[in-house]
């Protein structure tokens, strides 16, 4: 069965419209689920997010890229990528045959992929969009050399040792041995890179961002790059990346009620600042509501008696897994502060601008007549948590190269399908 | 006096004598755990066969009478629904 | 909130212009699984699609050693074997894919499913190099299987073109587990609406089915028994074991739930069919 045609600038609008990053935040998905069901297939090539604002929109992060292709839609697309010999005119490589390489990866280079989620998607109302990134690192490798980023640093000289062969003879061998200083800064023997460097993803943008390199490999790999060309053989053994997104996604904002003693809280309040001598400087303030947070025994000791609102609309005096007790006591100590306590802005004498805050009781007599228990409620969030996504990138369907042009591979159905084809 | 009471008695019993003899009869029907010591699961297709075959005659088989067997028998085992464990509850009075 | 509008007018004016991708009939599966019905096999290469695509991995029975030029690294040279699937040499590969429209996921039988070595004959040649030139296999990229990697001093390049030429040197042997095409399917449904007819299960309009767990036990038991078909397999207990883990329990209100994805699932009970993949394996004399 034939795929149809498709209009893949039209896919590619959809990837140049950015999104507000002050308004709209991906949602980590052990929060919410990504709306939308899916196919196995694009499960397979997509990590979603939900959007913190938009129920209609499901943000993407392309599992599996490839090497960026212009013009996908003509009959002979140019992949972005050379690969040529170099000959070094002086120093230890001189007269050897190394190779020099160089590409640009796109993570949305399956343009296939893409419409396959563009379709199921626009199916259920849904929209996609990239997603938000707040940082990118690409790691390269290359044949054996793993965890290259950024430049890599070469020294290179001549080794000699002798061989011996079975009848005897000796013969002084003299070879290049290089060496490839790497990310911890030691220098580590490699046969495979000579100079590398490449141009990440920038931070703070979305996740579909291109990354260009540029390679010269030792002459131990020449001549299988040039089968590798020959043939059109994937570069997955060969040259491959991986670029790692970091995400900053939103987690819920959770509620919780409060059932106030007013008079047992004064209490509680009166006895701690009688003991900082009726003055609590800030993080004193701070460790009062942490110790009401967490204590046990209901309104009458403690002063409050907090529930948890449950994914399922019930209360619960147990806090949440995953709740974030610094967010419940920040989210305390807003609602509650200021009935208990006031805040003096003292100066350290007249010279130094530095003011610091001196909490005392307050005086709030409306509060301590109450007899009623009063109930409150607050809303807490625990900040945003990173979410990894990755999108693995890949080199295959290019032919030509070392003297000739770099083709894409037209004749296989499975490159075809890539460029929309 | 004495005998009707005893009489009385008598007419409770055969329920939870029936209950008790299958329930012995399909424990010793059931392969035995693992290692002593471990939860004892079985498939669900051998409490089934096991029930089946501890019956006086098939025609008293019915899918209530094994809900009551399995009342405090066994119990459902979240992580692989074909198994079930065996909760070897004594006594087993209602 | 301009953003969106951006997308919202891209995706209106796309709609139109962008014609569907056809879709399999069947919703949501849970993962990417191999159709073993619709294998194709041809000239050494065997397919075996997705479901509801045609996509999915090709393999090789028959392999060719291809060595590379020569490279020069100071004195010494350095020449690549790789083991280049048959079908590909003999230009069977492109026309194949085409004649079926396949989508190949390049999947390599390596490592997963076994292994290459050096030959202990090239390894004796070339046994008198130091051990970090010694012959060594390395990783390739598809449709490559393996290669070996061959230093020699530059008096050697003779004997070693001339003995790559005439013997293998590098071992392979991989076992893919396939199963066979004729593989019994079982029908979720049908096992379903088995268990509604006997009032055991219910479906909903969303198309999630429940009901009591023992219930579900006990006539799901007996419909082996008395209906062993539905389950497919030789021993109805076997497809009624993986019919019976699809279902997501509620322990303490014993019920037993099962998603609509799952409940039109055609699962596969598998009858293996291993495709064995040689090449250069030694003679014992």
């Amino acid at each position: 069965m034939r795929n149809s045609k498709l209009s893949t600038c039209a896919v590619l609008a959809l990837l140049t419209g950015a999104v507000n990053p002050a308004v709209a935040a991906p949602m980590h998905p052990a929060a919410v689920a990504p709306p939308g069901s899916y196919s196995a297939q694009v499960l397979n090539d997509f990590a979603l997010l939900a959007d913190s604002d938009n129920p209609n929109l499901v943000y993407f992060v392309p599992k599996l890229g490839n090497l960026a292709v212009q013009s996908p839609q003509s009959p002979a697309p140019i992949p972005r990528f050379q690969i040529n010999s170099y000959y070094p005119p002086s120093g230890v490589l001189q007269g050897m045959e190394l190779t020099s390489l160089g590409g640009t990866l796109s993570p949305t280079a399956d343009l296939a992929a893409l419409q396959r989620l563009q379709t199921e998607a626009a199916r259920q109302g849904l929209q996609i969009a990239p997603a938000p990134v707040k940082s990118a690192r690409t790691t390269f490798n290359l044949f054996a050399q793993q965890s290259l980023t950024g430049r890599v640093d070469t020294q290179c000289e001549v080794e000699e040792f002798i061989i011996t062969f079975p009848n005897g003879n000796q013969v002084t061998q003299r070879v290049p041995k290089c060496r490839v200083r790497d990310l911890d800064g030691n220098f580590v023997d490699s046969n495979v890179v000579y100079k590398f460097t490449s141009v990440p993803a920038p931070a703070n943008s979305t996740a579909n961002q291109n990354v260009t390199f540029q390679a010269m490999l030792l002459p131990d790999w020449t001549q299988s790059l040039k089968d590798t060309m020959l043939f059109g053989d994937n570069f997955d053994a060969s040259l491959s990346a991986t670029t790692e997104w970091l995400i900053s996604a939103n987690t819920l904002t959770r509620q919780a009620r409060l059932t106030i003693n007013w008079q047992s809280l004064f209490e509680q309040a009166s006895a701690y600042t009688a003991f900082h001598l009726n003055s609590c400087v800030e993080i004193e303030i701070s460790a009062f509501f942490e110790r009401i947070a967490t204590c046990q025994g209901g309104t009458t000791p403690c002063g409050i008696f907090i529930e948890y609102r449950q994914a399922d609309g019930t209360w619960t005096d147990r806090a949440p897994s995953d709740a974030n007790f610094n967010a419940i006591v920040e989210a305390l100590k807003d609602s509650l502060q200021e009935e208990l306590f006031t805040k003096i802005q003292a100066v350290n004498g007249p010279v130094s601008t530095q003011p610091t805050a001196i909490f005392t009781l307050r005086a709030n007599y409306e509060k301590i007549v109450t007899t009623r228990n009063e109930v409150m409620s607050i809303a807490y969030n625990q900040g945003p948590a990173p979410f990894n996504a990755n999108t693995a990138l890949n080199i295959d369907c290019v032919t030509g190269g070392f003297g000739y042009p770099v083709m894409y591979d037209m004749n296989n159905p499975a490159c075809r399908a890539r460029v929309g084809q | 006096m004495v005998l009707v009471m005893t009489g009385c008695q008598d007419a409770r019993r055969p329920d939870d004598t029936r209950a008790k003899a299958l329930r012995t009869c399909v424990l010793a029907g059931l392969p035995p755990p693992t290692a002593p010591g471990a939860a004892w699961t079985v498939p669900g297709h051998a409490l089934v066969e096991a029930y089946q075959r501890c019956l006086e005659s098939p025609d008293t088989a019915s899918a209530e009478d094994f809900h009551a067997l399995c009342q405090d028998l066994a119990r459902p085992s979240s992580d692989d629904p074909s198994r079930v464990h065996i909760t070897d509850a004594p006594g087993g009075e209602p | 909130m301009s953003a969106y509008r951006i997308l919202a007018s891209a995706l209106v004016c796309l709609c139109s212009a962008v014609a569907l991708v056809s879709q399999p009939a069947s919703a949501a599966t849970p993962g990417l699984t191999l159709d073993y019905a619709r294998t194709l096999e041809q000239s050494s290469m065997v397919f075996v699609p997705y479901e509801g695509q045609n996509r999915g991995p090709v393999y090789y029975t028959q392999y060719t050693q291809v060595p590379t030029g020569t490279s020069s690294v100071g004195t010494l040279r350095r020449i690549i074997v790789n083991l280049r699937p048959s079908a590909h040499i003999q230009e069977l590969y492109i026309p194949f894919v085409n004649q079926h429209g396949i989508i190949d996921v390049s999947a390599s039988p390596l490592p997963a499913h076994g292994e290459c070595q050096p030959t202990q004959g090239i390894k004796d040649l070339l046994s008198f190099m130091p051990a970090n030139y010694q012959p060594t296999i390395l990783t390739a990229g598809y449709p490559v299987a393996c290669s070996l990697s061959l230093y020699f001093p530059v008096e050697y390049e003779a004997a070693v073109r001339d003995y790559i030429g005439t013997r293998p040197v590098i071992v392979l042997d991989a076992t893919v587990p396939l199963c066979e095409p004729t593989s019994p399917r079982l029908s979720v449904n049908a096992i379903n609406e088995a268990l509604r007819t006997a009032g055991v299960l219910q479906v909903s309009q969303t198309g999630v089915w429940t009901g009591n767990y023992w219930d579900l036990l006990y006539e799901s038991v007996r419909l082996t028994q008395t209906r062993p078909q539905l389950f497919v397999t030789q021993d109805p207990r076997e497809g009624w074991q993986v019919y019976m883990q699809l279902f997501q329990l509620d322990a303490v209100a014993e019920t037993a739930t099962m998603s609509s994805a799952d409940a039109q699932q055609s699962i596969y009970m598998c009858i293996p069919k291993p495709l064995h993949i040689r090449f250069g394996q030694e003679v014992m004399p």
